[in-house]
């Protein structure tokens, strides 16, 4: 499974993300539980009651709360969810595409650290995503720099000779942020860059 | 149920990047749009094929044209023989069973006429269906070897002999599959249309209302 995987990557172990082709690439999901550079960028702009989707291990729903903004983690592992609770954050272990608290009254939703890859057809998730803001609402999302090519992959977890499902995952590229904001049904789409890293809102 | 997938390989219908032969006559934005009918025409026949697994190998994102019932892989990067080659060996490694690959220029094509050429690859060891530009619109092999693909000239109109002249030399057996039109430039889009009135294809090229002048053009 995804989780298990992802929950042995979070205390550490050497879990590669592998492609259909066979490359693979270290995990480190550990770098998603200490702050990363612009993260600022997200936490600044989240103005009302946040839904951090994929939260992880909380990064950003804890530091959210802790700034007094309300702010609701969702993951699908529970371990993650485990160490966004004892961080002193609000956390539950959910699919995006299931029941979500709160749907239709979000003022942000939090797309970080490459979520808008999740489920691997960000059109269908920003639509989704979309359901659950409030009217007005925004997304703020981390996107792939202009000239990388926008892509669906098939990836899975794995630990040595531990293997996880297959899984889609995409990577939407800023250069292309506008367009899908637009099919999905956003009105008002723009992209920045800082720190490293690129970042769109929608609303 | 046949045990075996069809792999389509297309680019996302994005205006200036897909279908860009048609331009002139269509604006860069009518090419796409007859590309996303096209692809949405190529998919729909797909998701009717009792098969076990459909695989769409894209450049770019998918879009509201993907029915259900798809995997989404990415292309590999390099030349056509390269993504195609990389495309069916990519699909075989997520599911280890026979590939039958297609692209989206021939939004003619037929749920029947793909499981008849996937019946035809159940008794070879590769099935070959030639374009009548000299190209080739369907390939399909028992168990993929990129190396027959590699380095096969692309876009000639002797592509399709130096692909079939390797699978002869490579394997036991090669079945036929019909020679289709595939569509690269608007003679060509004409054609397909007349052929395949019921397709979204054609009512898309019907709606762009090209003077009937224009398409005799190559």
């Amino acid at each position: 499974m995804i989780g298990e995987l992802y929950t042995e990557s979070l205390a550490g172990a050497a879990v590669e993300i592998e492609h259909v082709d066979g490359t693979r690439a270290p995990l480190e999901a550990t770098r998603w539980r200490e702050p990363i550079a612009g993260d600022e960028e997200l936490l600044t702009r989240c103005a009302g009651p946040t839904l951090d989707v994929g939260s992880g291990p909380g990064r950003l729903t804890v530091a959210l709360t802790r700034r007094g903004v309300p702010a609701l983690g969702i993951d699908i592992t529970p371990h993650a969810v485990h160490l966004t609770r004892r961080a002193g954050a609000q956390a539950l272990v959910r699919d995006v595409f299931g029941h979500v608290p709160g749907s239709g009254r979000w003022a942000t939703v939090l797309l970080a650290d490459g979520n808008i890859g999740i489920g691997g057809d960000p059109l269908t998730l920003l639509k989704r995503v979309r359901e659950l803001l409030r009217p007005g609402g925004w997304v703020l999302a981390d996107v792939a720099p202009p000239g990388t090519a926008s892509k669906v992959d098939r990836v899975r977890l794995r630990h040595g000779d531990e293997l996880g499902e297959w899984f889609g995952w995409a990577t939407v590229s800023a250069a292309d942020i506008a367009r899908l904001g637009v099919s999905a049904g956003f009105t008002c789409v723009d992209h920045w860059t800082r720190s490293g890293r690129w970042f769109a809102r929608l609303r | 149920m046949i045990d075996a997938q069809i792999v389509v390989i297309a680019k996302e219908p994005v205006a200036g990047r897909a279908k860009t032969r048609l331009t002139p006559p269509y604006s860069p934005a009518q090419a796409a749009q007859l590309a996303a009918s096209a692809l949405e025409d190529t998919l729909r026949a797909v998701a009717q094929v009792p098969v076990r697994h459909r695989v769409l190998a894209l450049d770019g994102l998918p879009g509201s044209w993907l029915p259900p019932g798809f995997v989404v892989i990415s292309q590999r990067h390099g030349g056509l023989d390269e993504r195609i080659a990389g495309a069916m060996a990519d699909a075989h490694r997520l599911h280890p069973v026979p590939v039958m690959l297609i692209g989206m220029d021939t939004p003619q094509v037929t749920p029947e006429l793909l499981t008849s050429s996937m019946e035809t690859l159940a008794e070879h060891d590769a099935v070959y269906g030639p374009a009548a530009d000299g190209g080739f619109w369907l390939y399909g092999r028992r168990v993929p070897d990129p190396a027959t693909m590699l380095g096969v000239p692309m876009s000639r109109p002797d592509t399709g002999t130096v692909l079939l002249h390797r699978l002869r030399r490579e394997c036991r057996s090669v079945g036929l599959a019909p020679e289709l039109v595939d569509v690269d430039t608007a003679a060509d889009a004409a054609l397909v249309a007349a052929e395949a009135p019921w397709s979204r294809f054609a009512a898309m090229l019907e709606a762009m209302a090209l003077p009937a002048t224009a398409g005799a053009e190559r």
